[in-house]
């Protein structure tokens, strides 16, 4: 309705020429809402950094079968998060997924022939299925077949960075030979900087998710044949070993691409619970789960009560400064009550008042927003000089920088719908006074 | 001065008088909950280890040919490898001692059940963290013996990984473990079991930090030292270098490790100084966040109680007037309003007292924080006034500028 546009954009020039003769009210209230704004914004980005997707693109097509297969007494030392090596490899035979795949994480001593020092580094050792399924994009070269995983091949797939520090580039690192806790290993791939965040594939949650990094990746039954170290934690009941039943220390994934895949596969794992069950094996009364990848990122592995406590901060801090800045705009709008009383004299409705009032509002807001907007930018800088695990993620993307601006004026709608309403109550003037 | 009409004028204002005790009490209670959590984290990031920090620095010796069969007399020769290092760490210049552990505070360690009595189980046994360390352990942390002893050359055994634990006869534990387990001071002697097996007490060391201090945890300082020589995989040197000379030491101790021993890497050469900043860095970080936000409210708040204050005094100018036309002084106006403030502040006060514990036990259930102690309310509430007050300094220092005259004059705002 183009009156109510024109309408509008009078309000509109009419609340900054307002700002313009009475500035200083103006700034504090743009001030406060702009610390307001930027502190709870910054705040609320790593928060909504650390709950993003690792995997845009496959993450509705991964999932995690969840078994409780220690006995009860462990029931909370295990949360299911690991299987048995009888398990995951009886799971794994069966192909009944589209892809799946067993994989645990190792730390190894890393050299090669001449020059460089040994040094840690963590890796992966996987099935065959593991880089097809997560799409993990190669420079160069390849993953491994089921052949090769069956052979206990000694090959090794680099992550972008290893290759670079063992050869100087990545296409350099291939066919090389490196040195993997003093077992030679030929380079058949390498991996363009690939490091999903979180690092939903490995055993650690929370905030060490984010700096787990992995420079190798090596067949898994190579390195059982070898004997090489696992760093990712396992849990044991008995004296039987890796191999035995009685400890859990790996991870399976698997790829479901539809809905009936989903209910076909979640069948088979009921049947495979029951059928252990004859066999006096998983003693505790929970039925097996199949997480999607965001499902099992909320359920299982937890954002770090640290970062949760600085989301309710950054409320409780919002909320403190709408307190403020409805304070402020009180005091803004009734300073002008005598013009009040002469617009409402003259004839204009308490809706106009209240209108007019609403849009110095949002306009108020909308200034605030910019400067929250900075603040923010400003915030995020600051948490990125921190030594936080999380700190390198802390960036402003496109979803962040609306949601600054319809908090703003959100905020500012809201801090002023009290001191509106005030002042459209102001009655007209009976008679014009002399000033 | 006369409270009645000041307190009738207050009710007529109730919007601005509500707004000021909404933000107030606000601002209050989560500058209390502020300031109770930072205060517990610069307790936790500032509680003693034990060690001299100024002195020790450390090495992380790792084997790189690991294999599952890891037979004695590997191991033995391990041990004998371990000993020859110790020994020539000793003669640097720059060290004045040095010992090989398994981990030590902040550094990885043994968790293990400590219990008074010989309960199998170890059911309801205390969570500590067990040291194992050769000859020279304690020296060479620096740890300050308040009873009792260091171990013995005949009380060291060789660990055969973690086999010879129930093989111990003798401990060293923290005071704050002895006070736990005995609740008295004479404990030398005293046995204690680990998962079962006993071991006496031969000395108490004031401090001994766990491996991972943690908020809240009660456990923090409940270390114990056991007479063990390192065979395993992964070991960490440790050495007390001489004063002000930790980095040369650091330098002078990898070229002595690096230059005997190709096939085993060495890393995080360090100082403990340095290991400690690391391990509580997020917590400092979070310290400094709390602290900032917590000062920004407070200034924010200021800024809008003086803002709101100070139209209010222009809306009662003619108020004022009059009172001063009726023989009111500029002091009498000027205490009138901090009096009134103080009113509002009181009530905000209150709220956000009670506010403040509200928000104490909610992030108490949903997160593993402590209890709001009464100081906290009290420091919080003083605050809070004297915030108010310097708040309304200016505008009250405005109000009492105020001429009689005012009185005369009829202005609408």
């Amino acid at each position: 309705m183009p009156s109510g546009c024109s309408q509008f954009i009078h309000y509109l020039w009419l609340a900054f020429r307002v700002f313009l003769r009475n500035p200083f009210l103006a700034a504090l209230i743009v001030l406060t809402l702009g610390i307001g704004i930027g502190a709870s914004m910054t705040l609320v980005t790593v928060v909504h950094v650390m709950s993003s997707d690792p995997l845009p693109s496959r993450s509705n097509k991964l999932f995690f079968p969840h078994f409780a297969i220690g006995p009860s007494s462990y029931a909370d030392v295990d949360p299911g998060k690991g299987f048995t090596w009888p398990d995951a490899f009886r799971l794994l035979r069966a192909h009944r997924a589209v892809r799946q795949a067993v994989m645990v994480g190792g730390r190894l001593a890393v050299d090669r022939n001449g020059g460089l020092a040994p040094f840690f580094e963590e890796g992966r050792y996987v099935s065959s299925e593991f880089f097809s399924m997560f799409g993990s994009p190669f420079v160069t070269g390849r993953g491994w077949s089921l052949r090769e995983d069956n052979a206990r091949r000694r090959i090794v797939v680099l992550n972008s960075g290893l290759a670079i520090k063992l050869f100087g580039s990545d296409r350099a690192a291939m066919g090389q030979i490196v040195q993997l806790q003093n077992h030679d290993f030929r380079v058949i791939g390498v991996l363009r900087d690939w490091h999903p965040r979180p690092l939903f594939y490995g055993n650690s949650s929370g905030a060490w998710a984010f700096k787990s990094e992995d420079g190798f990746f090596i067949p898994l039954t190579t390195a059982m044949s070898l004997n090489l170290p696992v760093s990712s934690g396992e849990t044991c009941w008995g004296e039987g070993g890796k191999t035995s039943n009685q400890c859990t220390w790996l991870q399976f994934w698997v790829e479901l691409d539809t809905q009936v895949q989903v209910e076909d596969y979640h069948k088979f794992l009921m049947d495979y619970w029951h059928e252990q069950k004859e066999h006096d094996r998983f003693p505790q009364d929970m039925p097996p789960q199949l997480y999607g990848l965001m499902q099992k990122l909320r359920r299982l592995d937890v954002v770090p009560s640290d970062i949760r406590l600085q989301l309710w901060l950054a409320i409780g801090f919002l909320c403190a400064c709408l307190f403020n800045t409805t304070c402020l705009m009180l005091a803004k709008f009734l300073y002008r009550s005598g013009e009040i009383s002469s617009r409402r004299s003259m004839g204009a409705s308490r809706r106009d008042i209240f209108f007019q009032f609403g849009i110095e509002a949002v306009a108020l807001g909308l200034t605030g927003g910019i400067l929250g907007l900075l603040l923010t930018w400003c915030g995020l800088w600051l948490v990125r000089q921190q030594p936080e695990i999380y700190a390198k993620m802390a960036y402003l993307d496109t979803s962040m920088v609306v949601a600054t601006f319809v908090m703003a004026v959100f905020a500012s709608v809201l801090a002023g719908l009290l001191p509106a309403w005030r002042a459209c109550r102001i009655p007209p003037a009976l008679h014009l006074k002399v000033f | 001065m006369d409270m009645p009409p000041s307190v009738t004028s207050l009710m007529r204002h109730k919007l601005t008088v509500i707004l000021i005790m909404a933000g107030t009490a606000f601002t209050c209670a989560i500058v209390i909950n502020i300031a109770s959590i930072v205060m517990h984290r610069i307790a936790l990031v500032d509680a003693p280890s034990g060690l001299q920090e100024s002195a020790v620095i450390i090495i992380d010796s790792n084997v790189t040919n690991m294999s599952e069969d890891d037979d004695s007399a590997v191991r033995l020769n391990r041990l004998s490898q371990y000993r020859g290092d110790v020994f020539k760490l000793h003669n640097i210049t720059y060290v004045e001692s040095s010992a090989v552990m398994s981990g030590l505070p902040l550094h990885g360690g043994l968790g293990m059940s400590v219990n008074k009595n010989s309960n199998i189980n170890g059911e309801g046994g205390l969570q500590v963290t067990a040291f194992i360390g050769g000859p020279g352990t304690l020296n060479t942390l620096g740890l300050h013996l308040a009873q009792g002893r260091d171990f013995v050359s005949s009380e060291y055994i060789p660990s055969d990984g973690i086999h010879n634990l129930n093989k111990v006869s003798s401990a060293i534990i923290s005071s704050a473990l002895s006070e736990r387990l005995f609740h008295t001071k004479d404990v030398i002697g005293s046995l204690i079991y680990l998962s079962g097996h006993p071991v006496h007490i031969v000395g108490v060391v004031n401090n001994l930090m766990g491996m991972s201090p943690r908020l809240g945890s009660g456990d923090n300082d409940y270390g114990m030292l056991l007479p063990l020589e390192p065979d395993g995989y992964h070991v960490t040197f440790v050495m007390r270098a001489k004063k002000g000379l930790r980095s040369y030491a650091i330098k002078q101790a990898m070229n002595v490790l690096t230059k005997h021993n190709s096939i085993r890497i060495f890393n995080n050469a360090k100082t403990f100084s340095r290991l400690r900043e690391e391990y509580f860095g997020h917590d400092k970080s979070m310290i400094r966040l709390l602290l900032f936000a917590g000062f920004s409210l407070l200034v924010v708040t200021t800024a809008g109680v003086a803002g709101l204050a100070s139209f209010w005094v222009r809306q009662r100018t003619r108020n004022i007037g009059i009172r001063r036309a009726l023989g009111a002084t500029h002091f009498d106006i000027f205490c009138y309003f901090h009096i009134e403030n103080f009113m509002i502040m009181t009530g905000g006060v209150v709220v956000g007292c009670m506010l403040a514990w509200l928000f104490n036990l909610f992030l108490m259930k949903v997160y593993s924080l402590q209890a709001l102690s009464l100081n906290y309310l009290v420091v919080g509430a003083l605050m809070t006034w004297l915030l108010g007050q310097v708040a309304v300094i200016f505008p009250a220092f405005r109000a009492a500028m105020v001429p009689p005259a005012e009185a005369l004059r009829f202005r609408m705002g």
